[in-house]
């Protein structure tokens, strides 16, 4: 099962057009993604980052390519940048939503969920009631709670401080180690790719293209906040800044 | 406790204002320096109103007009967000129509009011038109307004979850429409109860506007101010009526 192609996406090209211009974002992309791996996919503000993620989760359908979902795309799962909770929904019903929405009953799974986070006691509340990094762990829930085989992060956490996002990017991991899911993180933060990912995509200026991968392998890979310490962590931090030019700006 | 103190001062200071300007009225009339005949006074309004309860069954007039008004505004509120729910679900119906929405809706409704009698007939059916032709249009485009204002970001979210159309109007549009709806239902009240009386003037045999329009023929606008002070009490106790629907709705579905 393991190494088994989930995603393969095969010259995938993108172009906006306005009304006097076309802005090409997206140039010839290709990359497969493995079952139950971590794939973080890096690179500089307005490079089109959440562009290829809206194409990959069928938001977006305009674009030249193929891209071949070797699952049942139904499962996909996709978490924003902000929590996008519903202000008129209990926090509860804000984690259910998507098991609402797709017919499917896992309010045990989802209650489980809530008491593990420190949840449960704002279950009935509502989201103006609850902190940032609470109600990124409800859209995190929601997004988990129909336990999807590919999960695309938006840059999860970047509305946060960094202490909350630290913890919630330690959650999101273990989430996602526990239940075998393969994910495509999209971060600006080199540190964050780093010390979550199994591989690590760089994205250039646009129009993007592939601008290199690597296979992160730490010396003792645990979880993304002890990955930090890692021996190996500045060696890939060095290689990654210097194809985003961090050290020349 | 500083708040309360605060409410009780502004009552305090409507109920004297109304004391004040009722007392000045009679005052007036009394020492006739107003010419009771045109402006009446409290007094024979009073008596009036007495007399129209004793003799002249105020009471079936209310309720003639109060049950067009209810009629006339349930329909209202039904149709507009039918209508409001369609037009948001095919936008190029809204776009063909806006400019015929803006149009009939600039257009003053007492000129149709003539039309409406010769096609629906001197009935309660042209009364409850009436009041539908003032309301309606508005309430369609504050209601379908309210639903393109839905929060984009939470329509993506939706979308990602692969939600359909039923599902998008229950979980977003209808919910985050809800300040605006209930906004409508205060405006619309007050608007159909206008639409009632000029309905009434034009074909009623009972209401409140049939007993103003023969006050005016008669000359007697004792009657004509009685039935105004009467429209008043209604219209302030439906938008009482209104508010207390709507604090029971906030009771129930509170996330504030």
């Amino acid at each position: 099962m393991k190494n088994r192609n989930i995603l393969e996406v095969h010259k995938l090209s993108k172009t906006f057009v306005g009304k006097n211009e076309k802005t090409n974002v997206l140039y010839n992309i290709s990359f497969d993604v493995n079952a139950g791996e971590i794939l973080c996919i890096v690179g500089t503000s307005g490079c089109g980052k959440s562009t290829l993620l809206n194409i990959i989760s069928g938001l977006d359908n305009n674009y030249e390519g193929n891209i071949k979902y070797n699952f049942d795309k139904e499962k996909i799962g996709y978490m924003l940048q902000d929590s996008a909770l519903f202000p008129w929904l209990s926090i509860f019903n804000n984690a259910n939503l998507a098991c609402k929405i797709k017919d499917i009953n896992n309010e045990n799974y989802i209650n489980y969920l809530l008491q593990r986070y420190g949840l449960n006691d704002f279950k009935n509340k509502y989201p103006d009631k609850i902190s940032g990094g609470m109600k990124q762990r409800v859209a995190l829930i929601r997004t988990i709670s129909f336990k999807p085989k590919l999960l695309l992060l938006d840059e999860p956490f970047a509305a946060l401080d960094y202490q909350t996002r630290l913890s919630i990017s330690k959650d999101v991991y273990e989430l996602i180690k526990e239940n075998n899911i393969t994910a495509i993180i999209i971060t600006h933060d080199i540190s964050e790719a780093i010390s979550l990912a199994d591989r690590v995509i760089v994205l250039s200026k646009r129009p993007s293209h592939i601008k290199n991968m690597y296979e992160i392998k730490l010396d003792n890979k645990k979880d993304p906040i002890s990955n930090r310490s890692d021996n190996k962590f500045s060696y890939y931090y060095e290689l990654i800044g210097k194809d985003l030019d961090v050290f020349n700006e | 406790m500083y708040l309360m103190n605060k409410k009780i001062i502004v009552h305090i200071f409507q109920i004297s204002l109304i004391i004040i300007f009722v007392f000045i009225w009679e005052l007036l009339s009394r020492l006739n320096i107003i010419n009771t005949f045109i402006f009446s006074s409290p007094s024979k309004i009073y008596k009036c109103i007495i007399s129209l309860l004793k003799n002249n069954n105020l009471l079936y007039h209310i309720y003639i007009t109060i049950k067009e008004t209810f009629i006339a505004f349930t329909l209202s509120i039904l149709i507009s967000l039918i209508i409001a729910i369609i037009f948001y679900e095919i936008p190029i119906l809204y776009k063909i129509f806006d400019p015929f929405l803006t149009i009939i809706n600039s257009t003053p409704k007492v000129a149709i009011g003539p039309l409406i009698i010769i096609l629906f007939g001197a009935s309660q059916k042209s009364i409850i038109i009436m009041a539908l032709s003032i309301t309606l249009i508005i309430n369609i485009l504050s209601i379908h307004n309210g639903f393109i204002s839905a929060d984009k970001y939470l329509l993506k979210l939706l979308n990602t979850l692969n939600a359909n159309k039923k599902d998008i109007l229950k979980y977003l549009i209808l919910p985050s429409a809800y300040g605006t709806i209930i906004n409508s239902l205060k405006i619309n009240i007050s608007m159909t109860l206008i639409g009632v009386i000029m309905g009434e003037f034009l074909v009623s045999k009972a209401g409140i506007g049939y007993l103003i329009i023969y006050g005016t023929q008669v000359f007697n606008l004792t009657l004509v101010i009685s039935g105004i002070v009467i429209l008043m009490v209604i219209s302030y106790l439906l938008y009482i009526i209104i508010l207390i629907i709507e604090n029971r709705i906030n009771k129930n579905h509170s996330y504030n």
